[in-house]
C-alpha cells in the first residue's frame, strides 16, 4: 500500500519539478523581488530591501491607477458582452442537425488563433484606408465615416474588448451549447404545455438552469480579461496615449523597458491579488456545483 | 669564395622578398585588422537585430571575407527589433555570455553600459580616429561620468525630407526649407490633390518613435527637453510653440492622414510608398527601402525625391540623428577577436562601399566620414549620402541617460494624446511633472 503512494508520487515527481522551476521559483523569487530595489541597467544583481516601497509606490502611481481603471473597465465590456453574445449563439446552435454541426465546428476557430494574431489581424481589417471592417461600416453607417477607430481612446478601448469577445465568445457558446443539451427535456415539454412562449422559456426555464455554468464561465473570462496583454501589444500599443495600458501591459513596459524589476514586481503581485480573489470565487462556485 | 657570397647574398635576398610578401599584405589588411592572423581559430557571437535589414544581410554575406584574413569565425544570432533591447539586456543580467558582439540602438546604450566593454583603450592602442564619424554618432556611444566611448557607429542615420517630386512639379511647388513652407505646400498638395500631404508618425509603443520628428521642432524654434540642472523645459514657451506646430498639422491644419495617431515610423512610410501620402520626415536609410520597385509604386519609386529637413524661420535647422553602435560584451571571452570583428565592420571605407554599390541588397546607409562623401556612392545614390553628411552637422542625439527609456514613453504618450486631440499645454505640463519626479527618484536633484 505504502509502494503504491510512493509510486504514484514518483510519476509525477518530474512534472512537479518542471512546475516548481518555471512557474513556483518565479512566484517566489517576484514575491521576494517586489520588496527590493533593482533596476536592471544599474546593476545585474537585486539591490536593497525596501520594505513596502514599491507597493506604496504603485498606490500612488497615476499610471497604477489609470492602468487599473483601463483594466476593470476592459474586463467588464469584454466580459459582458463575451457572456451576452455566447449566450445567444449557444441558443441559436443547440439544435441538433446538420447546419449547426457544421456551424458549431467553426465556433473553435476564432479560440484557437494566437492572440497576439487577432490583434495584429483586426488592427489591419480597422484600418482607415484598406480595413474591410472600416470599409463596410463606413458604408452602413456613413456618420461613423470620420472615426479613427484606433486614434480615439473610447473606441480602441471598444475595439480592444471586441477582439476578446470575437475569441471568447464562440468557445463560450460551445460550452453553454453543451450545457443545454443536459436540460432535462421534460422541463421543456412542461413549459411548452404551460403556454410558455419561446422567448419565455428560454428565460425561466433554460438560462436559470444553466445559470451555475454561466457563473463559472464568467468568473474564468474575468480571470482572462483581467490579464490582458497580447492584442494591447500588437492592436494599440497601449494607446492612444494610455488609453488602452492595461495593468498586465503596464507590469511588461516597467519590467521590460524601463529595467525597474522591483517596481514591475510589485506591480505583477498585485495583480496576483486579484486574481486570487476571482479564482477563490471560481473555487468555490465551482466545488458548490459540484456538490 | 666569390661564388659562395654570390650564393649567400641571393639567399638572403630570396629571403626577404619572401618575407616582404607577409609584410606588404599586413600593410593592406583593411580596418586596421592585425595581421599574422593572432586570433585564428577564435569564434565570436554577434547578436544582430532586424534579419531584413540590408546592410545587416550584407555583413553576414561578407564574413567569409573577414574570417578569410582573421581566422576568427563568426556566429550570427538575429531578433526581430521589436524584442531586441529585453533580449540583450537578458543575456547581460542571466551573465550566459551568450553574445560578444552586440549591435543596439544608441538610446539603449546608457542602460548597457554596465555590461559592455569601454572600447577606449582599443581605440587608442590602434590608433582609430573617432573624428573619422560624424560627432552625433560619436555621441551616441559615449556615456557615463567618464564619457566612455561604449560602442562604434556601423549604422547611423540622418533624417531627411522624402517627397513626390513628380506632385511637386506638377503643381509649381518648390521643395520646403522652413516649416512655414511646408505648411503651405502641405496645404496646397490636400486641397488640389487626393493625396494626404505629409506622412507624420504620432503613434506610442514603437520605440518613441513620435520623437523623433518632434525633437526636430523642438531644438528646431530653440527649445530642449531639460536644462542643465536636467529639470524639463520642454513644457516651455517654445516646447508649446514647437509641440503645436508638430501635432498641429495633423489637428489644425488636417494635412496628415487621420490614422497618423497610431503610426510608427514605417507605416508612415508605407503611407507614401502605397501613395497616399506626398511626403513624409524619415531616416535617409528609408530612400532605398521607398525606391524599391518591389515595394513602392511605380510613380513613387520613379519619382520621390529628398532634401534636408525643413527648419524654423530665422533658426538654423538642427535634426535629432539616430546611431546603432557595434558594442562588446564585459563578459566576452573573445574580446581581442570581437574587437577585430567591430573594427572590420566600422572602420572599413571599402566594405562600406561594396555594400552601399551591391544593386542585391539595396542599402544606402553608410557611416564613416570618407563614405559619406564618396563621389561614387553619391553617384549610385543620387547624392544622399552628401546631403545627409550636411544634415548631420548641426544634428544631435536624445540625452544618453539611463532614464531615457522611462522619460521617452512618458514624451511619447504625452505626443500621442495630443495628437488624439487632448490639449497641448495640460499634456506637456503633465508629462513634466512625470519626468520631473523620475529624475528626482533617481537621484539628480
Amino acid at each position: 500500500m505504502q509502494s503504491k503512494a510512493a509510486t504514484k508520487y514518483i510519476l509525477i515527481l518530474p512534472a512537479l519539478l518542471v512546475l516548481a522551476a518555471t512557474t513556483i521559483y518565479p512566484f517566489f523569487s517576484a514575491l521576494i523581488l517586489s520588496f527590493r530595489y533593482w533596476r536592471m541597467n544599474k546593476s545585474p544583481v537585486p539591490g536593497k530591501f525596501v520594505g513596502f516601497d514599491n507597493y506604496t509606490r504603485a498606490f500612488s502611481d497615476p499610471n497604477f491607477w489609470n492602468s487599473m481603471v483601463v483594466t476593470l473597465r476592459f474586463t467588464l465590456i469584454s466580459v459582458v458582452l463575451t457572456i451576452l453574445l455566447a449566450l445567444v449563439m449557444a441558443i441559436f446552435l443547440r439544435q441538433n442537425n446538420r447546419a449547426n454541426y457544421f456551424f458549431r465546428t467553426l465556433l473553435i476557430l476564432p479560440f484557437a488563433m494566437a492572440p497576439v494574431l487577432k490583434g495584429f489581424t483586426w488592427k489591419f481589417m480597422l484600418n482607415d484606408y484598406y480595413g474591410i471592417y472600416d470599409y463596410i461600416i463606413d458604408h452602413l453607417l456613413p456618420f461613423a465615416a470620420d472615426i479613427n477607430w484606433l486614434g480615439d481612446p473610447f473606441w480602441a478601448q471598444f475595439w480592444l474588448a471586441m477582439t476578446e469577445v470575437w475569441g471568447w465568445a464562440p468557445y463560450i457558446a460551445l460550452v453553454f451549447i453543451g450545457a443545454l443539451s443536459v436540460i432535462p427535456q421534460e422541463t421543456l415539454d412542461a413549459a411548452e404545455i404551460d403556454g410558455c412562449s419561446h422567448w419565455q422559456k428560454i428565460r425561466h426555464v433554460m438560462i436559470p438552469q444553466i445559470m451555475p455554468v454561466v457563473i463559472i464561465m464568467t468568473l474564468l473570462k474575468t480571470i482572462y480579461s483581467l490579464k490582458m496583454f497580447d492584442a494591447v501589444v500588437s492592436l494599440t500599443g497601449g494607446g492612444p496615449g494610455r488609453a488602452t495600458e492595461t495593468l498586465n501591459y503596464f507590469v511588461y513596459k516597467t519590467g521590460f523597458r524601463f529595467f525597474d524589476m522591483g517596481y514591475a514586481s510589485a506591480l505583477a503581485w498585485i495583480l496576483v491579488f486579484i486574481f486570487f480573489i476571482f479564482a477563490m470565487l471560481y473555487e468555490r462556485t465551482l466545488m458548490r456545483e459540484r456538490r | 669564395m666569390k661564388k659562395v657570397q654570390l650564393f649567400l647574398i641571393s639567399t638572403i635576398m630570396l629571403f626577404l622578398l619572401a618575407m616582404s610578401g607577409p609584410v606588404m599584405a599586413a600593410d593592406m589588411l583593411p580596418a586596421a585588422l592585425k595581421a599574422g592572423k593572432p586570433y585564428n581559430g577564435k569564434t565570436i557571437d554577434v547578436f544582430l537585430c532586424c534579419p531584413k535589414t540590408g546592410q545587416f544581410q550584407q555583413w553576414y554575406n561578407f564574413t567569409p571575407e573577414f574570417t578569410e584574413m582573421t581566422g576568427i569565425k563568426v556566429n550570427y544570432h538575429w531578433q526581430p527589433w521589436g524584442n531586441a533591447q529585453e533580449k540583450i539586456m537578458t543575456e547581460f543580467v542571466s551573465d550566459t555570455g551568450a553574445f560578444d558582439v552586440m549591435i543596439y540602438l544608441d538610446a539603449w546604450g546608457p542602460g548597457y553600459q554596465n555590461y559592455l566593454e569601454p572600447l577606449n583603450k582599443y581605440i587608442k592602442r590602434d590608433g582609430i580616429d573617432i573624428n573619422n564619424w560624424p560627432p552625433a554618432f560619436i555621441n551616441g556611444a559615449k556615456y557615463g561620468k567618464e564619457g566612455n566611448i561604449y560602442g562604434m557607429p556601423v549604422r547611423g542615420h540622418a533624417q531627411l525630407l522624402f517627397y513626390r517630386a513628380d506632385i511637386f512639379d506638377k503643381l509649381g511647388l518648390k521643395v520646403p526649407k522652413t516649416f512655414a513652407e511646408l505648411e503651405t505646400v502641405s496645404k496646397k498638395i490636400t486641397s488640389e490633390t487626393d493625396l494626404h500631404a505629409m506622412a507624420y508618425y504620432y503613434g506610442r509603443g514603437a520605440q518613441a518613435q513620435n520623437l523623433m520628428v518632434w525633437m526636430t521642432y523642438l531644438w528646431g524654434n530653440g527649445g530642449d527637453l531639460f536644462d542643465d540642472n536636467w529639470k524639463p523645459i520642454f513644457n516651455n514657451a517654445r516646447g508649446l510653440e514647437a509641440t503645436k506646430r508638430y501635432t498641429g498639422m495633423l489637428t489644425d491644419l488636417k494635412v496628415v492622414p487621420p490614422n497618423a495617431v497610431n503610426f510608427a515610423e514605417g507605416e508612415a512610410r508605407k503611407s507614401v510608398m502605397q501613395g497616399e501620402s506626398a511626403m513624409t520626415i524619415s531616416w535617409w536609410w528609408a530612400y532605398a527601402n521607398m525606391t524599391d520597385p518591389k515595394k513602392a509604386r511605380p510613380e513613387v519609386v520613379k519619382g520621390l525625391g529628398f532634401a534636408a529637413v525643413p527648419g524654423w524661420e530665422g533658426r538654423e535647422s538642427g535634426t535629432y540623428a539616430l546611431s546603432m553602435p557595434l558594442g562588446m560584451a564585459a563578459n566576452s571571452d573573445a574580446k581581442d577577436a570581437s574587437w577585430e570583428f567591430i573594427k572590420w565592420i566600422s572602420n572599413n571605407k571599402e566594405l562600406q562601399k561594396k555594400i552601399a554599390l551591391d544593386t542585391n541588397f539595396p542599402n544606402n546607409v553608410v557611416s564613416l566620414n570618407e563614405a559619406f562623401q564618396d563621389s561614387e556612392i553619391n553617384a549610385h545614390w543620387k547624392g544622399i549620402q552628401k546631403t545627409a553628411f550636411a544634415g548631420l552637422k548641426n544634428s544631435d542625439v536624445m540625452p544618453m541617460i539611463m532614464e531615457w527609456a522611462e522619460i521617452s514613453t512618458v514624451l511619447e504618450t504625452s505626443i500621442n494624446s495630443i495628437a488624439s486631440g487632448k490639449d497641448v499645454k495640460s499634456e506637456l505640463d503633465k508629462a513634466a511633472i512625470e519626468v520631473e519626479g523620475i529624475m528626482e527618484r533617481e537621484g539628480y536633484y
